[in-house]
């Protein structure tokens, strides 16, 4: 009955709607919040939709990780590897950029005893 | 709490329906972009890749392109990521510590978390050294593994105050595994089998597919590359773990 689900339109249709769903949480969390920390989470948040896009549109029903293990023997009717290398490199790339922002927020709220977005008014004049 | 203030002051809803239009844009123009793409012909880099992984005698594709098809690139991320972690103890390390928020932190860590570190730590390393050393077998690799066996001294860190990392010799490993795998990339540009940046110069059989020692210098690479990502996060835990404790002792 839920074969329908298989296809690879409605499959790829379901993916993309859930990412983006959870894109523009994200989005709407980096423009409303003022909390500092609250908008490296959102930041976050939308790394990990993109993430979700980029490996699901990658593969479609039927086709298999992209390694040799149980029982296989051929590289065939594999999902593509590329996006899937570039999404763990840009894992790493996006833990390493968040490690650095959040220690700068937390090394401006030592200095100043700010958190939010709007107080920042250090260079205004 | 929240009952008395109105629903529409909870949400920006000026924000919330700028979200809503720029979500729908953004579907109208992907839903036309995807069905260009998706129902083309796949014959993308991707499926090269994949009919010629036999010859790297990798079992994993993902590792094939990300040490040795992308192994360059795989260079530069680990670059960044020492980037990244220098900037973090540059952040801490620099004494900018004027008005630290009082937090104590002296307290000792409960008897839950002591213990339950004492179970996970060797099974975490364990499992850490085993997704690095498997990363040409079965998902994962340097990457994901590094981070566990970072994560194993995070908890011990945690969980006994007097555990530190040390630096001096954490910048002697990670010195150690960036060289090396500098060091391997410019063997493969030497030796005149392969003459080229990371190629694979150690016998790979395709025999051997799917076997602990195969896939020649991949799975070498991968585990300095696990080493030096396990020394750089470590080193960012500790940092800023170092920084709590330094600014409650200058509280006390």
């Amino acid at each position: 009955m839920l074969n329908f689900l298989d296809t690879p339109a409605v499959l790829h249709s379901i993916y993309l709607i859930g990412s983006l769903i959870l894109f523009f949480i994200g989005l709407y969390g980096l423009l409303a919040k003022r909390h500092l920390l609250k908008i490296f989470v959102s930041i976050e948040i939308m790394e990990l939709a993109v993430y979700l896009i980029l490996i699901a549109i990658a593969t479609t029903s039927g086709e298999t990780a992209p390694i040799l293990s149980d029982g296989l023997t051929a590289f065939t009717g594999m999902s593509d590897p590329i996006p899937q290398a570039l999404t763990l490199t840009a894992i790493v790339i996006g833990v390493a950029v968040t490690a650095l922002g959040t220690s700068m927020a937390i090394q401006y709220h030592r200095l100043t005893g700010k958190v939010s977005v709007t107080e920042m008014t250090e260079l205004k004049d | 709490m929240n009952r008395r203030i109105p629903l529409r002051k909870r949400f920006r809803v000026h924000t919330l329906l700028l979200i809503a239009l720029c979500g729908w844009l953004l579907m109208l123009h992907l839903t036309l972009l995807l069905n260009h793409g998706l129902n083309a012909p796949l014959n993308g880099v991707g499926d090269i890749y994949l009919s010629r992984n036999a010859e790297t005698a990798s079992a994993n594709a993902v590792t094939t392109v990300v040490v040795s098809y992308r192994g360059f690139d795989t260079l530069g991320e680990v670059t960044v990521l020492f980037l990244a972690a220098t900037g973090v103890g540059m952040l801490f390390a620099g004494g900018l510590g004027a008005t630290p928020a009082f937090r104590d932190r002296n307290s000792q860590p409960n008897e839950v978390m002591v213990t339950g570190t004492r179970l996970l730590f060797p099974t975490l390393l364990l499992l850490g050294i085993y997704i690095v050393l498997h990363g040409h077998l079965s998902p994962g690799g340097g990457f994901q593994g590094g981070v566990i066996v970072a994560t194993a001294f995070f908890l011990r860190m945690i969980a006994d105050s007097n555990f530190n990392l040390d630096h001096a010799q954490l910048g002697w490993v990670e010195s150690f595994a960036g060289s090396s795998f500098v060091l391997f990339g410019m063997l493969g540009l030497v030796f005149v089998t392969t003459a080229s940046f990371l190629g694979n110069f150690l016998p790979h059989p395709i025999a051997a597919m799917g076997q602990l020692v195969s896939a020649g210098v991949i799975p070498l690479i991968y585990l300095f590359v696990g080493i030096k990502v396990g020394a750089e996060v470590g080193a960012i835990f500790q940092d800023m773990l170092e920084s709590n404790s330094a600014s409650s002792a200058e509280e006390h």
